[in-house]
């Protein structure tokens, strides 16, 4: 049978995160380069911006333009034609953050500015 | 010199068992048990821990701590992997945060679920220089096993804590499951209490919640060999990776007695040193304490700045 197994073992869920409605900010240079990597598939990408476990602050941003997924369990916020999707699971990290481009050789790209967090990496990929 | 205190591995209070019981004592552990179920548990609690779990196979064992991003100790996990699935033993009054932490950043697109196994399981530790004999006192049919492996006997899991060199034993169980404390009773095997726990653990310097509060650094409170400086990033590694690299441990977790009263919170020593009590007891007409103190503290007789006489060991 095991220890996890068998008939009449069952375990309670630990709670599920809360969920908040997400708004999020995004500058001109970020719509710009947002757009641009688009390459005209607004209608069927999306931004999806997610937050999940991991770097040496506690979690990690990721940002990536994909087929729109199936759109239950996320929150969709449409910047100048392009939809960002956030998942509900990520709705407390990710409200209020504001998505900034950089263009310059050394550490350039997206970057995510974030209320929530109290720290972040040097890298700016990993937040607490 | 104060005498010593109760000491499990000296058997020199005899609090827990009868006739020529092996020199171990048994406890049950009021500890908070996950369960980590889904796509990916390994993975996603590598990316937490200090410790490297994402090779833990059924049937092994990983401990670790839970850090934050400055470094300082939130949790002491036990990770044990049970087929696809993981048992994730931690401290009891931690519990919540960490949960909060494991939860919070599972990946979208992961389905993985953590359960609460609080009710359902029930552990127990053996602790003592001479706790694989009284294991095998208990189970005969139990072989070696190595520190990073458990060993099933129908529903009870047995296993030594990693850094304990074989003085700390870990036996989970279902709660529907008595064949453990049917062997306990055979083998007139008493169960210690919390208080007498409390002893044992200052007198081996295991630390408790008392210490794993998320003010001290790992080695600070004996943990440094639950950490991995090569297993990428986890919070906190930036932190750990430059204290090794500067050689700049200053502080170790040490054992204190004395006659009088032991105070919790900072104390100055006689010479301007300063330590910090984080438990302390009563036992018979002494008194018993962790603290975290300067390496340059020697063992032996020291007194306080106000006169109190402590042993340190």
């Amino acid at each position: 049978m095991g220890i996890l197994g068998g008939g009449g073992f069952t375990l309670p869920v630990v709670s599920e995160v809360e969920v908040v409605d997400v708004s999020i900010d995004m500058t001109d240079a970020a719509r710009s380069a947002l757009s641009a990597s688009m390459g005209g598939d607004e209608d069927t990408h999306v931004l999806l911006i997610s937050a999940q476990s991991g770097g040496c602050s506690g979690y990690m941003y990721d940002m990536a333009i994909v087929e729109a997924p199936d759109a239950s369990g996320f929150q969709i916020i449409e910047i100048d034609k392009i939809r960002v999707f956030i998942h509900n699971k990520d709705s407390v990290m990710l409200n209020g953050i504001r998505v900034d481009y950089k263009d310059s050789l050394m550490g350039g790209g997206f970057q995510i500015e974030n209320p929530n967090a109290s720290k972040s990496c040097g890298c700016g990929q990993s937040f607490s | 010199m104060l005498p010593s205190p109760v000491d499990a591995d000296n058997h020199s209070v005899d609090i827990m068992s009868k006739s020529e019981s092996p020199k171990a004592l048994v406890f049950e552990s009021k500890s908070s048990i996950s369960i980590f179920s889904g796509d990916g548990p390994a993975d996603h609690l590598n990316n937490i821990l200090t410790g490297d779990v994402s090779k833990l196979a059924d049937g092994g064992r990983v401990d670790a701590l839970v850090c934050d991003s400055n470094g300082r100790v939130r949790d002491v996990l036990s990770c044990f992997g049970i087929g696809d699935e993981i048992i994730v033993l931690g401290i009891y009054e931690n519990m919540a945060d960490t949960r909060s932490l494991l939860t919070a950043g599972i990946p979208w697109n992961k389905d993985l679920v953590l359960y609460d196994g609080n009710d359902a399981l029930r552990h127990f530790m053996i602790h003592g220089e001479e706790a694989m004999e009284l294991i095998k006192l208990l189970y005969p049919e139990i072989g070696e096993f190595p520190d990073n492996k458990f060993v099933s006997i129908g529903d009870v899991i047995v296993s030594k804590n990693s850094i304990s060199h074989g003085r700390h034993i870990d036996i989970i169980y279902r709660s529907d499951d008595d064949s453990f404390m049917s062997r306990i009773l055979e083998n007139s095997v008493d169960v210690g209490a919390y208080e007498e726990w409390e002893v044992v653990r200052m007198q081996s310097r295991f630390p408790s919640a008392k210490e794993v509060d998320g003010t001290h650094l790992p080695s600070d409170i004996g943990l440094g060999e639950l950490v991995s400086l090569n297993k990428g990033c986890y919070p906190g590694q930036e932190i750990h990776a430059r204290l090794d690299s500067r050689g700049s441990e200053k502080k170790h977790i040490v054992t204190i007695t004395s006659y009088e009263p032991i105070a919790l919170g900072k104390s100055r020593l006689e010479g301007g040193l300063a330590i910090e009590v984080t438990s302390a007891t009563e036992f018979g007409d002494r008194h018993i304490a962790l603290a975290v103190a300067p390496k340059q503290i020697s063992k032996g007789p020291v007194l306080t700045s106000i006169g109190q006489e402590y042993e340190i060991a």
